[in-house]
């Protein structure tokens, strides 16, 4: 992946392998040698929801077809629309 | 500019038949084998989902589905790409599709503000997290500021296992179209980025 010509700065905490960074005042400004290696850090600082697992589990338990867990399927036409 | 395959959606989008090793196991949880699907891929797929709906909430809806869908159709899996190539498909022919409806019902984005409330933090630090959040919020305004192809096209490559082959198959144009969208993508969010800060 070739870097871009423009540099993307951003402060944070974090130190990364893939940026150069400097130390002020307890915070790190770091240079972001792209923008998906900043896009690909802000991955890394994104969780997945706990409840994901658990709607996706639920989901499954239920045959093809069935109602889905968060209750849309049971809303009339017109309530899904708004 | 998402040109999904349409057939092998169709798959997705019709089947009803449940994955290898399909029995759902004694405790309610995933069955092994899409248990490491779901452990490999989940993050990637959630955090797309994220950024190309811009809403914790939708976010996770669509990740959701897209989850369900594939196992369920896991069978249509046919093993000539990654899946996560296929995972990800998916999730911008979904994706796509949302943006589309709420398009048609005028059905406009969430506000700044919202946006911040809903993004989704690591836990600890809360001054780390409040940054983290910040960051997160201006990266989403310059992705929303971007052309949809461009916007797809960043996230992707975003992910460092993905080549440029393999985006191009996801997003059906050749590697070397990838490379010249790539750059101009580039400058697009640096501008974009920097009218956030």
């Amino acid at each position: 992946m070739n870097p871009s010509p423009q540099r993307l700065q951003a402060v944070t905490h974090e130190h990364l392998e893939s940026a150069s960074a400097q130390h002020t005042e307890g915070r790190t400004t770091v240079d972001f040698e792209t923008p998906e290696a900043l896009i690909a850090w802000d991955r890394s600082q994104t969780p997945v929801p706990e409840e994901l697992r658990a709607r996706v589990t639920a989901s499954l338990a239920q045959p093809a077809g069935a109602a889905s867990p968060n209750g849309d399927d049971l809303k009339p036409w017109w309530r899904r629309l708004f | 500019m998402i040109a999904p395959e349409i057939q092998e959606i169709a798959c997705v989008e019709q089947g009803n038949a449940l994955g290898p090793g399909s029995s759902v196991s004694e405790q309610g949880g995933f069955p092994a084998d899409f248990e490491a699907v779901y452990a490999a891929h989940a993050q990637p797929v959630y955090y797309l989902a994220l950024r190309f709906l811009g809403d914790d909430a939708q976010a996770q809806d669509a990740a959701h589905d897209v989850f369900v869908k594939a196992f369920r159709n896991f069978e249509s899996f046919r093993g000539d790409s990654e899946i996560r190539t296929w995972l990800y498909r998916i999730t911008l022919h979904h994706c796509t599709n949302l943006r589309q409806r709420w398009a048609a019902r005028n059905i406009h984005a969430t506000d700044e503000a919202s946006i911040l409330e809903s993004q989704p933090t690591t836990a600890g630090d809360p001054l780390r997290a409040l940054e983290t959040k910040e960051l997160g919020q201006r990266i989403q305004n310059a992705l929303d500021r971007l052309p949809e192809e461009y916007r797809c096209l960043l996230l992707l490559v975003a992910d460092q296992d993905l080549s440029y082959e393999q985006v191009g198959q996801i997003t059906q144009q050749s590697p070397d179209a990838v490379r010249g969208k790539l750059h101009r993508a580039r400058k697009a969010f640096s501008a974009a980025f920097a009218k956030t800060g």
